[in-house]
C-alpha cells in the first residue's frame, strides 16, 4: 500500500537535510515548527548536536500563530535572538505546519531581511520530502548566495561537496580528508564544505581547483560552481581501508546488492569489481534516495516503498547484501538467511554512525 | 561571548509572574532545543512522549499518519528487540495527500492491512494524528468509527499536537484521557483502586501498595500493569482513583463523569512531613485508616542519616527527571543542602515554592533550558557537587551525575529513600572516579 511502512521507520526528512547542510555556517537557523521537528533533528538527525554549538532554534509555533499567521511575532523573536548571537545570516526552514497554512516563505524572508538587516534564506521544506533533497537545495543556495567571484582557483585546493553526517555517518571530516589525501601524491588543501568548514570556506569556494562530489546531494552545488566559476567536478567517494576490506569480502560472492547513497555505493561497486578481477560479479545498487543517471547501470533501482525492497530482493537472487541493518527489518528472515549480510550504516536511515572500522 | 540568562530566586520571587523576564517564558522567544533538554522538545527521545505513552494500552498497535518527519524519532523505539518497534506503523503523507485530504480513506485501508498482517490480531489500534490534522480539523471520531467498522478491532484516536503544548489540553494531558477512553461502565468492586498518573508502574517497593492493601484494597490497579484488554476493563470496576500526577486530572474527571468513579489527588513530594500529612488526609477518607508508621520511621531514619552528607553538598536541579524541580529544590534546601541552580521554566502555580526557596536560598539561580541564551551556558567549575536531572547532568559533567529518570516512578517515602540512596551512590561514584583519575595522573 502506498506510503504504508509496516516494518521500517521514516527516513531523515527534507528539513533535516537543510539544517544539516547549514549547520556549520554560523547562521541563525529557525525551524518553523511547534518544537517536535526541531527536537527530531537535534535528537536523531544531527550527531554534531552534542559536540558543536549551532544557533538552531524552533519557532515554537502555537495554534493561534498558525491560525492567525503571526509572521511578525516570528520575525520579532528572530530579531531578539540575532541581537544576542550576531549570526552571519538567517535561515527559516519549513515543516508540515507552514506547509498546511501555506506560509509565504518569500514574503517572510523579505520581511525578516528588512527587520534584521541580514541575508535571509528561506526553505519551503514540508517534512514530506527526504533529506537529500533538503541537503541539495541548501548547498546550492549557500553557494549561490555566498560564494565570492573574486578568487582565483588554487591548484592544490580541493572542495568536497555532499559531506553531511546524514550520508557520511561521521560528525567530523577528519577521516574523509585523511583517505582523500592518502590517495594523492601531492599534499592537498581539502575543504569539506559544511563539515569542519564554515561560512568563510563557502565564500572562498571559487578558489578550489576542483570539486569532489561524495553524495548526490552535492551535485547541484557542484554544477552551480562549475557554471559560475568553471570549477570542474567529479563524483567519487574516497573509501576507507575498512570499506575497501568490506568490498573485498563482498567480492567473493556472485550477485551483490548495495543499498546506500548512490555515490558511496558506486565507489564500493568499483572496488568490488577491482577485487573480484576476472570473476566479474553482478553488483547492483538500490537506494531510497536520489539516483543519478550518470552513475546508474542496468539492474540498479530507485526504491519507493518497503514492498519495492522486498520485491527486489525476491527477484534479484542476490547472495550478498550490503546495507544498513535497519533495512533488514523489512526483509523476510528466510531471504536474509539465503544471503551473506554486510552491515553498512546509513545515518539518514537508522541514525547509526559508521563504526570506527569503516570510517 | 554572550552569557546565558539566569536570575536569582530572590529577584524572581520579588516580581509578579507578569513581570518575569521574557527569557524565562517560552512563548516569548525562539525555543532552544538544548542537548540538555531534548526530552522536552522531542518527547520520544527520552522518557515518555505521546507515541510511547499511547502504546501503554495493552495489546495495542499504533498507526501514525503524518509527513515522514513526525515519525522520525520513533525509529529509536523500533527494532525487533524493542517492545514498541513491532507495534508502530506509519502512513506517510505527501503534499498532495495534505492538499486533497485523500489520505483519510487510506487510513482505514491501512488499519485493515495492519490488522491482517498481525498474528494474533491487535486488541486496539491507536490512530495517531499530528499538527497536520490539528490544522485541517480532521474528524477523528469519524475515522475511528470507520476503522473500527472495517477491522472489527477497537480503535482510538490519539493526538500529537505540539501546537497545543501550552493550551488547555496539552498533548500529555490529552493522551492520558485517550488511554482511559475505552473503558466501559462496570459494577464497582469496593476492593479495587486505580493509580492514575504515569505510563509505567510505581516502584514495586513503594509503600502505597502495602498501605492500600492493609486498608482492604486488595487490587491496586495501574494501566501499565494490565496485560490485555480484559484486565484493562477492570480499571472501570475501581472504587476510586488516586491521581498521582496533575496531568491526569482530566482523565480523572472523565472517570467521574463517564464511570462514576471519584478521585483523590496525592502529589509527589520529597518532604516527609508533607508525605505523612497526605497519607493522613487520605486515611480519613477511607473506611479503614492507613498505617504508615513503619515506612515513615524508615524514611525518617534515612533522612537523619543523610543530613550530614547533604549539608556538604551543592546541587544543580533540572527539569528532566522524575521529580518536580522546584519542589525537589525546596526539599533539599530544608534538609540543609545547598542549591546553586535550577533549570526550569517557572509558572504562576509554582509561586509559593519559588518564594519559599527564595527565603531559604535567595542566591539560587534559575535558568530556562529553552532560552536561546543557553547556547552560551558555561558551568562555573567546582560550583556543583551533584546534578539531578539529565539536563543538569549535561550542564555539569564534572559533578556527581544523577539523571533520576528511571521508568519505575518514585513516590512517597519510597521515592524519598530512593532519592537519598541515589545521591549517596552518585557521590560515591564520583569520589571513586576522582580517586581513579588521581591514580592515573600519579602513574
Amino acid at each position: 500500500m502506498r506510503g504504508l511502512l509496516k516494518r521500517l521507520a521514516p527516513f531523515a526528512p527534507d528539513s533535516s537535510g537543510v539544517v544539516s547542510a547549514l549547520y556549520e555556517y554560523q547562521g541563525l537557523l529557525v525551524i518553523c515548527d511547534a518544537g517536535g521537528c526541531t527536537g527530531n533533528f537535534c535528537g536523531f538527525d544531527e550527531p554534531r548536536w552534542q559536540e558543536k554549538r549551532c544557533a538552531l532554534f524552533s519557532a515554537g509555533l502555537r495554534d493561534m500563530d498558525a491560525i492567525l499567521g503571526r509572521d511578525d511575532r516570528l520575525v520579532a523573536k528572530a530579531l531578539s535572538a540575532a541581537r544576542l548571537i550576531k549570526p552571519r545570516f538567517l535561515a527559516i526552514i519549513g515543516t508540515p505546519v507552514p506547509c498546511v497554512i501555506a506560509t509565504d516563505f518569500k514574503g517572510l524572508g523579505r520581511l525578516a531581511e528588512k527587520k534584521l538587516g541580514l541575508p535571509t534564506l528561506t526553505f519551503a521544506t514540508t517534512g514530506t520530502g527526504l533529506y537529500d533533497t533538503g541537503l541539495s537545495k541548501a548547498y546550492e543556495r549557500l553557494a549561490s548566495h555566498f560564494a565570492s567571484q573574486e578568487l582565483k582557483p588554487q591548484a592544490l585546493r580541493v572542495g568536497v561537496l555532499g559531506a553531511s553526517p546524514l550520508d557520511l555517518g561521521q560528525s567530523s571530516a577528519r577521516y574523509l580528508q585523511h583517505h582523500l589525501q592518502k590517495a594523492q601524491n601531492t599534499p592537498l588543501e581539502i575543504i569539506t564544505h559544511g563539515l569542519d568548514a564554515g561560512f568563510d570556506a563557502m565564500r572562498a569556494a571559487a578558489s578550489c581547483a576542483k570539486n569532489l562530489v561524495i553524495a548526490p546531494s552535492g551535485l547541484a552545488c557542484a554544477k552551480l560552481l562549475q557554471e559560475r566559476f568553471g570549477t570542474p567536478y567529479s563524483l567519487d567517494y574516497p573509501l576507507s581501508p575498512g570499506l575497501e576490506a568490506l568490498a573485498r569480502e563482498a567480492a567473493s560472492y556472485a550477485r551483490i546488492l548495495i543499498i546506500h547513497q548512490q555515490v558511496l555505493a558506486s565507489s564500493l561497486r568499483r572496488a568490488i569489481r577491482r577485487a573480484a578481477g576476472s570473476r566479474r560479479p553482478t553488483v547492483c545498487i538500490a537506494s531510497f534516495f536520489t539516483m543519478l543517471q550518470e552513475l546508474s547501470e542496468d539492474g540498479d533501482q530507485h526504491l519507493t516503498s518497503e514492498e519495492a525492497l522486498i520485491s527486489l530482493i525476491e527477484a534479484g537472487d542476490f547472495d550478498c547484501l550490503v546495507c544498513d541493518a535497519m533495512l533488514l527489518r523489512a526483509i523476510p528472515r528466510e531471504q536474509q538467511a539465503s544471503m551473506h549480510l554486510l552491515e553498512l550504516p546509513h545515518f539518514a536511515v537508522s541514525g547509526t554512525l559508521m563504526p570506527p572500522g569503516l570510517c | 561571548m554572550p552569557e546565558a540568562f539566569s536570575i536569582s530566586m530572590a529577584e524572581l520571587a520579588a516580581r509578579e509572574p507578569k513581570a518575569w523576564p521574557d527569557e524565562l517564558i517560552s512563548q516569548k522567544h525562539l525555543i532552544y532545543s538544548s542537548p540538555a533538554a531534548l526530552a522536552f522538545n522531542s518527547p520520544g527521545a527520552e522518557g515518555f512522549g505521546v507515541k510511547r505513552a499511547a502504546l501503554t494500552l495493552p495489546g495495542s498497535v499504533m498507526l501514525l499518519f503524518s509527513p515522514g518527519c513526525c515519525g522520525r524519532n520513533t525509529s529509536a523505539l523500533g527494532g525487533p528487540e524493542s517492545r514498541y518497534g513491532q507495534r508502530t506503523f506509519y502512513l506517510l503523507l505527501d503534499e498532495t495527500d495534505i492538499v486533497t485530504g485523500r489520505y483519510q480513506s487510506a487510513i482505514v485501508d491501512a488499519c485493515e492491512e495492519i490488522a491482517k498482517s498481525q498474528s494474533p490480531a491487535p486488541e486496539v489500534i491507536v490512530l495517531l494524528s499530528t499538527c497536520v490534522d490539528a490544522l485541517l480539523a480532521t474528524d477523528m471520531d469519524r475515522l475511528v468509527r470507520l476503522a473500527q467498522e472495517r477491522t472489527g478491532i477497537a480503535c482510538v484516536a490519539a493526538t500529537m499536537y505540539a501546537l497545543t503544548r501550552e493550551g488547555h489540553i496539552p498533548p500529555m494531558v490529552a493522551v492520558r484521557r485517550t488511554l482511559y477512553s475505552l473503558l466501559r461502565k462496570a459494577p464497582k468492586d469496593p476492593r479495587r483502586v486505580n493509580l492514575l498518573g504515569f505510563f509505567t508502574p510505581l516502584a514495586d517497593s513503594c509503600e502505597l501498595y502495602a498501605l492500600l492493601q492493609q486498608a482492604g484494597f486488595s487490587q491496586v490497579q495501574e494501566l501499565s500493569r494490565m496485560q490485555n484488554m480484559t484486565q484493562y476493563q477492570d480499571l472501570a470496576r475501581a472504587n476510586f482513583n488516586l491521581v498521582l500526577h496533575p496531568e491526569s486530572r482530566l482523565a480523572a474527571k472523565i472517570f467521574e463523569e463517564k464511570l462514576a468513579i471519584p478521585s483523590i489527588e496525592l502529589s509527589q513530594s520529597f518532604e516527609l512531613d508533607k508525605i505523612q500529612k497526605q497519607y493522613a488526609i487520605l486515611s480519613r477518607l477511607l473506611p479503614v485508616p492507613l498505617n504508615d508508621q513503619k515506612p515513615y520511621a524508615e524514611a525518617l531514619a534515612k533522612k537523619e542519616a543523610s543530613k550530614a552528607m547533604l549539608r556538604d553538598l551543592t546541587f544543580a536541579i533540572g527539569e528532566t527527571s522524575n521529580a518536580e524541580p522546584f519542589g525537589l529544590a525546596l526539599a533539599l534546601l530544608r534538609m540543609g543542602a545547598h542549591v546553586a541552580e535550577i533549570f526550569a521554566e517557572p509558572a504562576p502555580e509554582k509561586l509559593a515554592l519559588i518564594k519559599a526557596i527564595a527565603t531559604i536560598s535567595p542566591r539560587t539561580r534559575l535558568a530556562s533550558n529553552l532560552s536561546p541564551s543557553m547556547l552560551f551556558y558555561e558551568a562555573r567549575p567546582g560550583e556543583v557537587d551533584v546534578a539531578i536531572g539529565s539536563d543538569a547532568c549535561y550542564y555539569h559533567p564534572e559533578s556527581a551525575q544523577l539523571p533520576f529518570l528511571d521508568d519505575a516512578k518514585p513516590f512517597g517515602y519510597q521515592g524519598f529513600m530512593q532519592l537519598m540512596t541515589a545521591i549517596e551512590t552518585a557521590c560515591q561514584g564520583r569520589t571513586q572516579k576522582a580517586k581513579g583519575g588521581d591514580a592515573c595522573a600519579a602513574s
